[in-house]
């Protein structure tokens, strides 16, 4: 026959964690809700004593903790319940866990999806409207396009000049290495940057991607039936990304309006 | 509805028992709900807490032990030169 463990009655707290194996936060909170309260406190000392028959209330709190209970539940069956009342808790924790277990299996299901559609799906349509800008041809590497634009832009504008949106545009057949940057503007001696419909793309990572982003969008133009009229956009945001390494940058090909209306 | 639903399910509520009490215009069981699902985030940080404590201990016990360890192969190496390691207690 097994011999049974014999506990002193009277258990301090330190005593009661290790016994019970609740840490001593959580018996604090346990008591502060009313759940697990101490036998009685010294007044004189503030000490919490609990008694050794209290370590089964604990070994039931475990149980139901580990089954996800929720502490009105726990409460409730702590301060005991009707057969029936139990029967009911245990039915309704295995509906809210059951609801639990499907909501999980819809994120995976989302996961999936994201996995699999990487890509082209991320592209839209948009109409911009004629602005006025101001212009200015840059030259160089595709990698130091964003970096030339940001000196660009402090040159015509000072140093704060770089809080609204800033745009390239480059034709895809000679590449970003000849590109036109443009900065809003409300001065008449703007010109004006014709509007027109967009398949844009928000790139995110690092910069040297872009090229991929832009292919992956021409991708998406070309399963959709568009056509481009060889314009690309690049709009940088405005604050916050200048000195890092990768961001976003929405990348935008123009499409010819005449074709679409052909359709 | 199915992003409603989907956020119901996340806490354990069954959709379809709430759009009938919501039909019914019965609010009250399904914010008692709720509440205590707040409580149980309460529970869930304490719980965390916990967690994150008994973590701390196992990676210093660990760091304790692989220094320990380290110990032990530099006596025995010491010992296999021949030599008396000086401060073994």
């Amino acid at each position: 026959m097994k011999s049974l463990e014999v506990f002193p009655s009277i258990l301090l707290i330190g005593q009661f964690s290790k016994l019970s194996g609740l840490s001593c936060r959580m018996l604090r909170f346990y008591a502060e809700q009313n759940i697990l309260v101490p036998a009685f406190t010294d007044p004189a000392t503030g000490y919490r004593h609990y008694l050794a028959s209290q370590l089964t209330e604990a070994k039931l709190l475990r149980h139901l903790r580990q089954a996800d209970f929720s502490l009105d539940d726990i409460a409730a069956v702590l301060n005991g319940l009707e057969t029936a009342q139990w029967e009911g808790c245990i039915a309704a924790q295995r509906g809210s866990i059951a609801q639990k277990i499907a909501s999980l299996e819809m994120a995976l299901e989302e996961l999936e999806r994201i996995e699999k559609h990487r890509g082209p799906e991320d592209c839209v349509l948009a109409r911009v409207l004629p602005m006025r800008v101001l212009s200015a041809p840059l030259a160089g590497e595709r990698m130091r396009l964003r970096e030339m634009a940001r000196s660009e832009v402090k040159r015509l504008c000072g140093s704060n000049g770089g809080s609204g949106p800033l745009f390239c545009f480059y034709d895809l057949r000679t590449g970003p290495v000849r590109a036109t940057l443009c900065i809003p503007t409300e001065e008449p001696a703007g010109e004006i940057l014709p509007g027109g419909l967009l398949a844009a793309s928000l790139h995110r990572g690092p910069y040297e991607a872009i090229p991929a982003t832009l292919e992956r969008l021409l991708a998406w133009v070309k399963q959709n039936k568009y056509t481009t009229n060889g314009r690309v956009l690049e709009c940088y945001f405005p604050c916050g990304e200048e000195e890092r390494p990768h961001g976003r940058v929405e990348i935008a090909v123009s499409l010819d309006e005449a074709a679409l209306a052909a359709r | 509805m199915d992003e409603l639903g989907r956020s119901l399910r996340s806490f354990g509520l069954d959709p379809e028992r709430v759009f009938e009490a919501l039909r019914r215009g019965d609010i009250s069981g399904i914010l008692d709900s709720l509440e205590k699902e707040e409580n149980m985030l309460r529970l869930r940080s304490v719980e965390m807490a916990d967690l994150r404590e008994q973590l701390l201990a196992l990676a210093e016990e660990g760091k304790r032990r692989l220094k320990d360890e380290i110990l032990d192969e530099e006596m025995e190496m010491l010992s296999a030169a021949g030599q008396e390691p000086k401060n073994i207690p």
